[in-house]
Order: structure tokens, then sequence, then C-alpha cells
């Protein structure tokens, strides 16, 4: 004998089943969604060629020979590295602060819920116009403005992180807790002492955090931009490659890989004062 | 077996604040910052209104000095955005609010010195997480230190925060991150934030809905105990009734937006707390 099972509740209350109703709406909505999202995927690498099999026919061998060509890493030349390797460090450093120094108050201004909308949706505009135009073309303009070295780099790298790091320090005023902000208010607190007291702690973790991000991001970037004339140590393995060096080529990028490694590591600790830290008001 | 010694400990630091031989932390008349008399408030005819919905209409009355005031009511009533309004973080739509012999809220100057003297326990805390309950606390005498000062908070205002967190029994976690506190340790983080102040007037929105039962008795008496020997006004928000009877000289009743009861503490009985809290929507979203 079946024992006695419940009434399921839908089939008793409407209000239940009209719940349960709207739920799998929206999941076959979401599903629909995702679909359409893979079929665009699909078609656009078709598009690039991506699903052309012949040409993939020689890749693994040409990768091999590369490889071997480039082994073992050649370091005889190592003295003459130095000043390409400061360039592109010092590269990364100022262009990033400089590009924090403009995006702070280009991001307060344009963070929608500190600016009215008539200022902050031109500034909002800006920002993404700096940030589509690529750091290589940015580098290009300033190679031709202000002659090769490292100063078109360093304009290149702030051109280009004022508008990332805009929009994150926008999106990250966004996001602060205005509680403690009123809280500073009711107390007869200045708009300033706001500012500085409920603002900033709870804002700095974060910039630190996307700041030392762009810092990794600019030593990488610093790097090619050697290529349009930027110096650096980018100038230095575009020269190798060109010359058909590859065993210095490869030493190169061992050095360069060494060098972000250790500004991960850098970076990382910094980001743990900051982030898990305790934070000073 | 911990959290006993701890509560022990508390409960007898609870026993040695209120007793009479302990300086208080709140000033006292005479220790006025500014000298003036402190006088009341009065609400005259104050709504407030969001788009079309009137969360209180035409509210009068006077808060007088000293004594302690609790306001109760159903969810809805416009308990907080009364405290909003004492507090002046919420303009009315009509009507003012008058800071005896000072004048209208109304104008930034005297909401300036209204708000110098006043301390508010927020219902969310509104601590920040990322520091530490000490820090907190210190944002509470964030208008006595310049905002771009680069030394650190001066040891006075250090002393009186630590002071402070002793008084609410958090002390030993004065280094703690906020974050990491429980509700009702973040609960009292916020009053002492309010309680360094040396408020003339201490608003609290639900501060003890945090804490359970026996400690949120304790800081009751604690504040009743401060609002008696320092003459400060004490204004509540309670949602514990029996709390509120105990605590509070006068109690105002708000439902939907109107004063319906305005009276001492002894007149708030079963009949009123009926018709107070009458058809209070149930849990099915029906009427009761």
């Amino acid at each position: 004998m079946q024992p006695n099972r419940p009434t399921p509740l839908r089939d008793v209350d409407p209000a239940i089943e009209a719940v349960l109703c709207c739920g799998h709406q929206q999941h076959r909505r979401r599903l629909l969604l995702a679909s359409l999202l893979a079929c665009t995927v699909v078609l656009l690498a078709v598009f690039g060629g991506a699903f052309d099999l012949p040409r993939y026919r020689d890749t693994l061998p040409t990768i091999v020979q590369l490889l071997g060509d480039a082994c073992p890493p050649d370091f005889s030349r190592w003295p003459r590295w130095g000043r390409p390797l400061l360039d592109t460090l010092s590269m990364s450093v100022v262009g990033t602060c400089f590009g924090l120094i403009v995006a702070i108050p280009l991001g307060a201004l344009a963070a929608r819920n500190i600016a009215p909308s008539w200022l902050g949706s031109p500034v909002r505009l800006a920002l993404n116009a700096i940030r589509s135009i690529p750091g290589l073309v940015w580098g290009i303009m300033f190679v031709a403005a202000v002659g090769f070295g490292p100063l078109p780099g360093i304009l290149a790298l702030a051109s280009h992180s004022t508008g990332m790091l805009g929009k994150f320090c926008a999106e990250i005023l966004e996001h602060v807790d205005a509680a403690p902000g009123n809280a500073l208010r009711a107390q007869g607190v200045s708009p300033l002492g706001v500012l500085r007291f409920s603002v900033l702690p709870q804002i700095l973790p974060r910039l630190v955090d996307v700041t030392l991000y762009r810092w990794e991001h600019n030593l990488r970037a610093a790097t090619t931009l050697g290529v349009v004339g930027a110096g650096g140590i980018g100038l230095e393995i575009v020269t190798a490659f060109h010359l058909f060096e590859y065993q210095e080529a490869s030493a190169l990028i061992l050095l360069l890989l060494g060098l972000v490694s250790v500004i991960n590591v850098l970076g990382g600790r910094l980001r743990r004062h900051f982030v898990d830290g305790l934070a000073q008001p | 077996m911990t959290s006993l010694v701890v509560g022990s400990a508390f409960i007898s630091r609870l026993c040695s604040v209120l007793s009479p031989r302990r300086k208080p932390l709140l000033p006292s008349r005479a220790m006025a910052a500014d000298g003036a008399t402190v006088g009341g408030l009065c609400l005259e005819h104050v709504t407030v209104q969001r788009g079309q919905r009137c969360i209180l209409t035409d509210v009068s009355m006077p808060i007088r000095e000293g004594g302690v005031t609790a306001i109760v009511g159903p969810s809805g009533a416009g308990k907080t955005t009364l405290l909003g309004v004492l507090n002046g973080l919420i303009r009315p739509t009509a009507g003012q609010v008058v800071l005896n012999g000072m004048g209208c809220l109304s104008s930034p100057e005297t909401l300036q010195i209204h708000r110098r003297r006043t301390a508010t326990v927020f219902q969310e805390h509104a601590l920040i997480d990322r520091i530490s309950a000490l820090d907190n606390v210190l944002l509470g005498l964030a208008d006595r230190r310049h905002p771009l000062s680069p030394l650190p908070w001066p040891a006075e205002l250090q002393e009186q925060a630590a002071a402070a967190l002793q008084e609410v029994g958090l002390l030993p976690h004065a280094h703690a991150r906020a974050a990491n506190l429980s509700g009702g340790e973040r609960q009292r983080v916020g009053i002492a934030r309010a309680m360094v102040r040396q408020p003339r007037l201490l608003l609290g929105d639900e501060p003890f809905s945090a804490l359970d039962p026996g400690l949120a008795a304790s800081l009751g008496s604690l504040l009743k105990g401060y609002a008696q020997a320092s003459g400060v006004t004490v204004v509540l928000v309670l949602h514990q009734l029996d709390m509120a009877r105990r605590l509070a000289d006068r109690i105002v009743g708000l439902r939907d937006g109107r004063v319906c009861f305005d009276g001492p503490a002894s007149d708030f009985d079963l009949a009123v707390q009926q018709h107070l809290f009458a058809s209070t929507p149930s849990l099915s979203g029906e009427p009761t």
C-alpha cells in the first residue's frame, strides 16, 4: 500500500503557483541568453579564423624550432641591460603615479553618488575615450610629440592608466557605505572631514589594490611600448628578435619575468598590508 | 565558561560604572563646553513626505531638557524618520524644528550648533568595518580634529575613546577590526562612539536591538543613570515596550506618521498599547 503523499502546495495555493511559474520563466530566459551568448562567441571565432584547421599545421614545429633556437639563454651582454631595465621600471612607476593623480579627481567627478549627472556624464565619456585608445597608440602619439626615450612611455602609460583608474575610482566611490558619513554629518563634521574620516578609510584599501594591479599591468605594457620607440627593456627584446639573436631575446624575457615576479610578490605584500590589515582613519 | 566569565566581568564593570564614586563620562550641566543653557527642542507641525507617501504628518511635540523619552510604534510608523529630523539629517517637508533659545534648525548656524551637541546611535551601527573599534569610537570626536592633520589622533582624545570603550565593556577588543565584532559588540561600539562625544542630546535608533536581554537591560540602565546624573536629554526609538516603560520618563507613540500617544510612561498602559498596535499587518499580508 502506497503512503499518502501530501498534495503539493502549488496545487493548493494559486499565489505559490504564480511565484514558481515566474521563477521558471526567469530560468528559461537566462538559458536563452546564455545560448545566444555562446552562439555569438562561436560565430565570432569562425569569423576570426579560429577554426581554420590547415593553418595550425605548422604551428607546433615552428614554436619548437623557435624555443630550440632560444636555448640556452645568452646573458653575456647583461652589463648593457641595467639602464633599459631601469627605464622600464621608471616608466611603470611614474606612469602609474601620474595616472593615479589625475584619475582620483576625475573618478570623483564621474561617481554617480557624488557629482551631478550634467558633470558626471561628460567626465565618464572622457574617461571612456581615454581608456579606449590603446597604450601603443598613446605611445606613438607621444613619441611623435616629445621624441624617443622613456618620457613618451611615461606619458602613454599615465594616459591609459588615467582612463582605467578613473573608472575604478568612480566605481569604488559609488560603493562606499554612506552610513558612517551620515553619522559624521549628524555630529557636525564638515564635508572635508567626512571625506577624510569616512570615505578615505573605506576607499584606500581598494584604491591601493587596483593601483598595484595597474602597476603590474603597466610594467608589462612598458615592455611593449619599446616597440614604438619608448625605450626600456622592450626595445632591447625587439632589437634582439630583429637581429635573430633569439638566445639573447630569451635571456631578456627571463629577466623581465624575474622583474614581474618580484613586483608581484612586492605588490602582494602591500596588498595584504592595506586590504587585510587595519586601515587608519 | 569563558563567556560566563566575560559576562560577569562586564556586569561588574557596569556596576562600578553606575556607582556614584565614579566620575561620569558624560558632562554635568556645569561642564557644558560652550557654557550656554542647553534648552530643549520643539517640533512644530513637522511633516515629512517622500514621493506621494507621508512618513510624518503634522507632528508637534516638545523635547524637554533632561530625562529619557522613548518613541514607540509599529514598524513603518515613522520613528526612525522622526529621529532623523531630530538630528538634522532629514529636513521636514513642512513645519520646523526649533532649538529653544537658538532658533530654527533650518538655519545652518543653528543646525551646526545643534549637531555639535548631539550624538546618535544608529540602528545599523554606521561603523567603518575596516578600522578598529577604538578608531570607530574616535570618529565620534572627528569634529575636534582638523581633517587635513597628518598627525595621529591626540593622546587626550585616544584616552577618551578608550574610556568610552571601557564603559561599554569592549576595551579588550579595542584593536579588533569592527568587521570581526559580533552584532552586539558592534552596537556597543556605536553606543561608545555616541557617548564619547559627551552630548547634550543623545539620540538612539533601537540601540539595544542587537543585544541579548541582559546586556540590553544593563546598557539601558547605564544610559538612564547618565541621563539622571548629568541632565543629558535622551531620546530612544524602542521596539521593546517593557524596556520603554522601564527606562523612559515619557513615551511618545507614533502610528502612521502621527503622534497618537504622548505622556508619562506610567500612563502607557495595556489599553494604549493595544490601540497603538491595533491592525498591525500580519505575516500573511492581511490586517489583523
